[in-house]
This record gives C-alpha cells, structure tokens and sequence, in this order.
C-alpha cells in the first residue's frame, strides 16, 4: 500500500495492491521439509494462517487473521490464494501464480493419507503416481465423509 | 634546466598517455641521462619547508623499465597481481607519472579505479579488463533493470516488467516518476555505479564498481605509507552481503540471520535480543544454509557470468543464472563436463575469449566422486546426489529443491509506503536533496513454513516455488 502525501502534508490517495514474488531464500538445510508441513499446512499451501476442514468432500478454510478491513483487500494479509484456487495477490511475473483450486485439492487429499502412510517408506506413497491417486481405503472414505 | 624538462614533459603528456607503454621505455633511455645531470645542476631534491616533497627526487621504473615517477613518493604496495614495481601507479589511477612536480603528476588522478564513470581507462583499459568491464556495464547489479522495472511493474505505471530502464539511465536523463523516485530515495544506494564514499554513514561503504566485490582492505600489519587496499578475485562474503540484506534477505538468511521485528520480542534465552546490524535493524539467529556451514561463499555458487554479466542485456537475475541446486546435485553429466573444463582451465588450456562452454565451478572428479572445491579456501566438498525416493518421485517432479529443503524464509506482511511530497529526501542517483520524501512501514514479519506457488518459465515449464509477500 502507498500512500501519497500533497506538498502540505495532508493524504491525498493511496494505491492498494498486494503482491507476492518468488525466490530461494538461501536457507537451504539437508533434511527438507517432511510430508505432513507442505501436505496439511495451510500456511505452505498460500491459504495463509487458520484452519482446515473436509465438509462432504469439500475443503473449507477459516483463517486465524482478520481480514485486512482496507478498501480492495478483503482478506488476511498471509493469504495469497482461497481455498477454492482464487488469486488474492498479483504477482512479481506474469508466469508466477498461486496454486490453483485442483492444485490445492491434490496437495490437501494426499495430506488425508499421512496420518496412516508417513512417507515414501510406505509403500502405498511410493507407488503413487502423478495423476492416479490409489484407490481410497476406508479409513480414507471415512475421513472423506 | 629541470623546469624545462617538466614543460615540455606536460606539453607531450597527452600522447605519452595514449601511448605509455611503448613511449615510457623509450623516453627513459633519452631523458634519465638528462634527467639525472639536470638534477646535478638543480638545487637538490626540492622539497617543501615541512618536508613533504612535492617534485621528484630520483628516478623511478616499473620492472618494464618505464618511468613512473609516482613511486618516488608513493610507497604503498598493492596485491601481487597489481604490484607497484610491475604496474606502477598511474596504469590503474591515471594522472602523469611523467610529472615531476605533484601537482602535474596529479592532474586526472583517480583515487578509486573501480569506479565506473571512469572504468575504461582504469581496469577497463585495453590490455587489462575490457572485456570484463564491458559485461559489468550491462550488468544487473550495474543497471539494476530488474528492480527498477519490477517497482514500475508493482504500483502499475507498465504492464512490461521486463523494462531496459537502468540506473546510468536515470542518472543521465532525470527520468522519474512515483516508483522510480522510491527507487532513486531507498533503493538507490546499491548498485555499481554507486561511487564508493559519496554516501553518509554506513552507506559510504557502497558501490565502488569494480571495488564493490574486489576490495579487501589494506593490510593493517604494513608501515603506514605502504598500505594499499588489495584487488582480489577471492571475493569475500562480507562484500556481497554488504548490499544483499535486505527486499529478500539473502545474504542474512544464508548466514542464519533473520531480520525479527525489533520492537523487543523476547527472542533470545527468554530476553530481548541485542543482536543487530550496522543499519540498526534486529536480527535473530536461526539456522544457517547448510553450504554456508560447510564454508561455502556466495562466489562458489554464483559464477562469473552470473555475477559480472556476459554483456546479455538481461531483465531479471533468473535470466542471468546458470548454476542451480541440480547442476552440483544430481546431473552427473553435467558435473562430468564441468569438472573436465575445470581441469582443461587449470592446465592452461583455456578457450581463449570464448566464454566457458558450462559454468565455470571449481569441479573436481576423484575416484569417481564428485566435489566442488571452495574458490576462497580450496577446500572440497562432496557433491552428493539427491534422495533417489523423495526427491526423484514422480509425484514431486515439479518441485524446486528449495520448495522442500528451504525450511525457513523471512516473510514481511502489510508493506506500507508512505510518500510525502512537502518534505524532501536524499536522491541517491544524482546526490540531491530534491522534494518527495519516502518512509517504509511493514505490518509484521513470519519466517516459518514457507508458502508455495507456481512458476511458469520461459520454456513453459512449471515449477513449484516458493512465495514471499513484496
């Protein structure tokens, strides 16, 4: 947000826009990130800070901030996207985006499974391929209900 | 008779510059006979009633045998690849090393090389570094194109964020407008046209050209009158950090410092912290890259071209990379190739002006193995191929390895701007004081479980990466 001041000092307008870039921070570490902090995190997934719900099959997120209340921005400030792919942020490329809604979805079904099948040790995850999810056991159909 | 020599020394400067090597060798084996009768003639040395000299007292040459009168005075002995008895003086800071009196031999001297405005007839000149200078000139830390287009981009004055407006651009022409004042207010101090010591405070140890990266001060241990700061090509990490620590916070976070919020979190041992930076800001420590721990500098990583440029006109730093994760960490072709042109490089058989045909890394193949040498202190470190299950899976083909091992990023939420047009505000490009004043406020700052996205390349390939606000 800028805001712009006259030569008296006095506000004038502001520009409101909210923007995310991409980067690599430099912060590498040997063990990555483990499934479940990328797989049931709102926060690594862009929905920002709050929680996760599976209402009759659908996803539903309530976030721990308030909304930022300024004209134009309707949402917390750690939210770069909803949980249904819309974009809340531009962004610093035209190539760059948030997930999107199916991403999301992915990302959050394969989260479901980690309660039970921990990592690629198990032997349900290392044989799951991109676009074939297997197919869900019940304790699975269970959480999905 | 002397003096007369001194007239007409000045009289022929100008070409005795144009053509100093050849001419300098030459004039000594006419003039010092003179030279040295006419100091026979002459009242001595001359110096001044406090006994600083201010003309020549005995003539001096480089090894090659030219006259460099400078070094009759000047005493201080720069690195070995620049030394005073090979190059002399005046080859890197110009004035007339044929002068005799101070005042001539000073007229157009240099104090700092590096310097851009002035680079090629320093470092630049032909025979030295032109075309290295030449890359530097166009480069992104030289023209800083990706931040001044990525701001215009930001407060929607372009739709083009891809913009060829640089610093020498803005220098030259005035140009400005609300994103470019900002830049030119806050952003405007590094970058390498950024002449070295025209800033106050911390900020005069900025820019500097060429000085920027290849600077280590002068070796303290030295007589006074012999220090002389060294041109390295070992470039310190302290001088890469010294502007990359802020907008991203690389060069903090690489060393396990996060910039915190200062107003007194309790985030040390229960107390408030008291580290902070030479700027003032707070900084928390939290864990470090791992090839910083391994004792890996920015230069291991980030090669030549990436750095300096390779002439490219290049919109953004992504453009400008050519050394990933995966280039040391499992494409072992790729390391193979590289490792053979280290070795090929190393017994001198370079490709002449031809620019390396795969990243220039200090490479090493023993025993099968893989490991990179570190350009500062030589030491190896194994390049171990990644996790063949987590990293190879199908279903993480997309990630970027930072997606997954970059555990932390500082995050800066609610970036507020405020610009004011009744106060006024050092200009960092053209060093006025001119109208608009700009104050940065931020809402607050998170490093934990870094947020993903998705990155479209150029190729069309997606990858997933990680997102900051700002």
């Amino acid at each position: 947000m800028i805001s712009f001041l006259d030569g008296t000092g006095v506000w004038k307008r502001d520009f409101i826009r909210f923007t995310a870039s991409w980067m690599d921070p430099h912060t590498t570490q040997k063990k990555g990130r483990i499934c479940v902090e990328c797989h049931t995190d709102p926060r690594a997934i862009g929905l920002g800070t709050g929680s996760l719900s599976l209402i009759n099959g659908s996803w539903a997120f309530t976030p721990a901030l308030s909304p930022l209340g300024i004209p134009g921005i309707h949402h917390p400030l750690d939210a770069f996207v909803s949980v249904d792919g819309t974009p809340l942020v531009h962004t610093s490329r035209p190539g760059l985006r948030p997930f999107s809604g199916r991403e999301i979805r992915s990302v959050l079904e394969v989260g479901l499974c980690l309660e039970c099948h921990r990592d690629f040790t198990d032997p349900v995850m290392k044989a799951w391929v991109p676009g074939h999810p297997p197919k869900p056991c019940e304790v699975a159909k269970e959480k999905r209900r | 008779m002397g003096r007369s020599f001194f007239v007409l020394d000045m009289l022929v400067g100008t070409y005795l510059w144009k053509h100093k090597y050849v001419v300098r060798s030459v004039l000594s084996l006419f003039f010092i006979p003179i030279f040295l009768l006419s100091g026979l003639l002459s009242p001595g040395p001359c110096a001044t009633d406090s006994g600083t000299a201010t003309e020549v007292r005995s003539v001096t040459k480089t090894l090659s045998g030219a006259v460099e009168l400078c070094l009759d005075c000047h005493k201080e002995r720069p690195d070995t690849a620049h030394g005073r008895e090979v190059l002399g003086c005046s080859v890197c800071h110009r004035g007339d090393p044929l002068a005799g009196s101070m005042e001539a031999a000073h007229k157009g001297v240099v104090r700092n090389p590096g310097e851009l405005r002035w680079v090629d007839q320093t470092c630049g000149q032909s025979g030295c570094h032109s075309k290295e200078t030449g890359w530097v000139k166009n480069s992104l830390m030289a023209t800083n194109r990706g931040i001044i287009s990525t701001l215009r981009y930001y407060w929607g004055e372009t739709d083009d964020h891809a913009e060829d407006i640089s610093v020498e651009m803005l220098r030259t022409t005035g140009l400005d407008s609300p994103a470019v004042d900002y830049f030119r207010k806050l952003c405007g101090s590094c970058h390498l046209w950024m002449e070295k010591g025209s800033l106050p405070d911390f900020l005069a140890r900025k820019g500097g050209g060429c000085t920027a990266c290849h600077h280590l001060p002068a070796d303290e241990t030295l007589p006074k009158g012999e220090r002389h700061p060294a041109i390295v090509r070992k470039i310190p990490m302290e001088n890469c950090v010294r502007c990359h620590n802020r907008s991203g916070r690389i060069g903090l976070s690489y060393q396990g410092l996060y910039e915190n919020e200062g107003y007194g979190l309790p985030l040390e041992n229960g107390d408030f912290t008291e580290r902070s930076l030479e700027d003032g800001r707070f900084v928390s420590v939290l864990p470090e890259d791992i090839h910083h721990q391994a004792g890996l500098v920015c230069t291991d990583c980030h090669t030549q071209r990436e750095v300096m440029g390779d002439g490219t006109r290049h919109a953004h730093f992504e453009e400008q990379l050519e050394v990933t994760c995966r280039t040391c960490h499992g494409d072992v072709s790729m390391l193979d190739r590289i490792a053979d042109q280290a070795l090929r490089e190393k017994a001198g058989m370079s490709r002449g002006d031809a620019p390396p045909a795969f990243p220039r890394l200090s490479v090493e193949k023993r025993d099968g193995a893989f490991a990179l040498l570190g350009k500062n202190d030589g030491k190896p470190h194994a390049l171990d191929p990644p996790d063949p299950i987590a990293c190879a899976h199908p279903t993480h083909k997309r990630l970027s390895c930072s997606a997954c091992h970059a555990t932390w990023v500082p995050q800066c939420y609610g970036c507020h701007v405020k610009g004011d047009a009744s106060r006024t505000q050092l200009d960092k490009i053209s060093l006025r004081e001119t109208p608009g004043r700009w104050q940065e406020f931020k809402g607050f700052m998170r490093h934990e479980a870094p947020p993903l996205g998705v990155l479209k390349d150029r190729h069309d390939m997606e990858e997933v990466v990680i997102l900051v606000p700002g």
